[in-house]
């Protein structure tokens, strides 16, 4: 049976669709057939993210509709072979979207995937609401500032009361925090919200701690999923969190601001 | 107008928030003739129960086919018996005008909840225009058990139930918990969560959001919790927000109490 995982965080532009393309490559390239599905509709992303903008003919709304089959708007990964992109419809409206439509959907995808990664849409509407409603377990995406935090709260709460497995009293979702754009230099002067004080907002285990890092940027705007850059330190931090994921220890890393070389020091650079 | 002008001229009212418990009369289906019939004979289970109070028309349960009510004429029957007509709740747009121009008040729909409770009152009504619901009627019984013995008008006390509701999960923000009893809480309640309890609240976690205890007026309720980072506490409608001056109790054991209607924050030693 697959796993459906939700990527979440109440606030937008805080790195859910990054995290989601990021997160699906990783488990691909760890063996297991995964595929990712935008819940953005009207707003697609993920495609643009994963690089497969211009082989989108069908989407999920099509699918929901009974306009085309599964196979035909799943996408196949051109990087992993294990992986599958779902992508949103960029024309129509989030209440196309049913619940019974999304439920047929992946439970025909639970057949041949092991991991479902849904890409929640921001904001607590419709769109977003369906996206965590199936969820056996959440990635709370957020950033190191109040306002994020303070709606990944609010997402917790939802997800706890509205989902599916609270409304049928089963398991609760598990959930995962992961605290993305994390910048050590700005921690440091009180600019953000130290790693501790968001996990003690929040209360819940933490899954990774992604750093700040032009790399993000870069590969999106590559449509390559910034987990394929090893030399990268947002790319690494991905893949301790697939692997932490997946039940491995992996420690913390690039939580410190690296010290400044002797050179720099006396140049006064950064 | 100088300072003190203006100061001399705020102390004529003050705005306050707060929670009233009112009647509420659901209509299930409407003719005038059997609306008057049940009406009086409620009226005469229990005479004091209504005298003089407010009471609100919920149409949530009404047959969409009652398209028109006339509420002028229904305010005035209502205040043949002493009660007071002041809003209807839920209803049609067409319910919500005419209303207006009685002078009612319009309140939106409240979310219908079919609870075991109305079912069996339902039941046991069978043929009746008006459902109460369980509190209400409670409410009543015990009003006609001390009426017999009581001349006097004795103000209805509220009823504050001896069960507590336990909570053993965080409230996160934007949940609201609501208890009858008291309210105890395992978890930390986070900023923009509230809790509502018409007995005391304890919170076992950080209290970050709101909490409101005594809600039904009990002046006596008490809030307690393991680390104070409340926004606002409140006690039978006496609120604080917490200001810079409250942070002395920051993160610690916490009590709030009422003396003389005033707000007592003290840290639990």
């Amino acid at each position: 049976m697959a796993k459906i995982i939700v990527i979440t965080s109440g606030k937008g532009g805080v790195g859910k669709t990054t995290t989601s393309a990021a997160f699906a490559t990783g488990l691909a390239m760890k063996g297991f057939k995964t595929v990712v599905i935008d819940f953005d509709v009207g707003l697609r992303n993920l495609d643009l993210v994963m690089g497969c903008e211009r082989r989108v003919v069908y989407d999920f709304i099509n699918v929901i509709n009974g306009e085309a089959r599964l196979h035909q708007a799943l996408i196949k990964d051109k990087h992993s072979e294990n992986l599958c992109v779902l992508p949103a419809s960029q024309t129509r409206d989030k209440d196309a979207l049913t619940k019974e439509g999304v439920e047929a959907v992946l439970s025909d995808l639970a057949k041949d995937f092991d991991y479902i990664v849904c890409d929640s849409p921001a904001g607590i509407e419709h769109g977003a609401m369906m996206a965590l409603y199936f969820a056996d377990e959440a990635i709370v995406t957020t950033n190191p500032e109040i306002s994020s935090v303070r709606d990944s709260d609010r997402i917790l709460g939802i997800l706890q009361s509205r989902s599916r497995r609270a409304e049928n009293n089963l398991e609760p979702v598990k959930e995962h925090l992961l605290v993305n754009r994390y910048d050590p230099v700005r921690v440091s002067k009180g600019e953000m919200l130290d790693l501790e004080d968001v996990k003690e907002i929040l209360a819940i285990p933490l899954l990774g701690v992604i750093p700040e890092s032009p790399d993000v940027l870069k590969a999106s705007n590559k449509g390559l999923p910034v987990i394929h850059l090893q030399e990268s330190i947002a790319g690494q931090a991905y893949m301790d969190m697939v692997e932490r994921f997946l039940g491995e220890e992996r420690p913390h890393r690039f939580l410190e601001a690296p010290k400044p070389s002797l050179i720099q020091r006396m140049f006064g650079g950064k | 107008m100088n300072r003190h002008d203006l100061q001399q001229e705020s102390t004529c009212f003050r705005l306050k928030g707060g929670l009233v418990a009112l009647t509420t009369i659901e209509l299930l289906n409407f003719t005038p003739e059997a609306f008057q019939r049940q009406l009086s004979k409620t009226i005469e289970n229990a005479p004091r129960f209504f005298e003089q109070s407010p009471v609100i028309l919920a149409l949530e349960k009404l047959e969409p086919s009652h398209q028109f009510i006339d509420f002028h004429s229904l305010r005035a029957l209502c205040k043949n018996y002493g009660i007071i007509l002041v809003a209807i709740r839920g209803g049609t747009e067409s319910h919500r005008a005419v209303a207006q121009t009685a002078g009612l008040a319009w309140l939106p729909a409240a979310k219908v909840k079919e609870s075991k409770n109305d079912k069996i009152t339902e039941n046991k009504n069978d043929g009746n225009v008006i459902l109460m619901s369980q509190h209400q009627l409670r409410l009543e019984l015990n009003n006609n058990a001390v009426d017999n013995n009581m001349s006097e008008k004795q103000p209805a006390t509220p009823s504050v139930s001896s069960v507590a509701k336990v909570i053993t999960t965080p409230v996160r923000s934007g949940q609201q918990i609501h208890s009858d009893g008291d309210l105890i809480v395992f978890g930390q309640v986070s900023t923009g969560a509230e809790l509502l309890a018409a007995g005391n609240i304890h919170v076992y976690g950080a209290l970050r959001g709101r909490a409101l205890a005594g809600i039904e007026s009990n002046n006596h309720a008490r809030i307690f919790c393991h680390s104070f980072e409340a926004e606002l506490v409140s006690i039978g409608g006496n609120y604080k927000l917490i200001s810079e001056q409250d942070k002395k109790y920051w993160k610690k054991p916490f009590q709030a109490y009422l003396v003389e209607d005033k707000l007592h924050l003290e840290a639990l030693s």
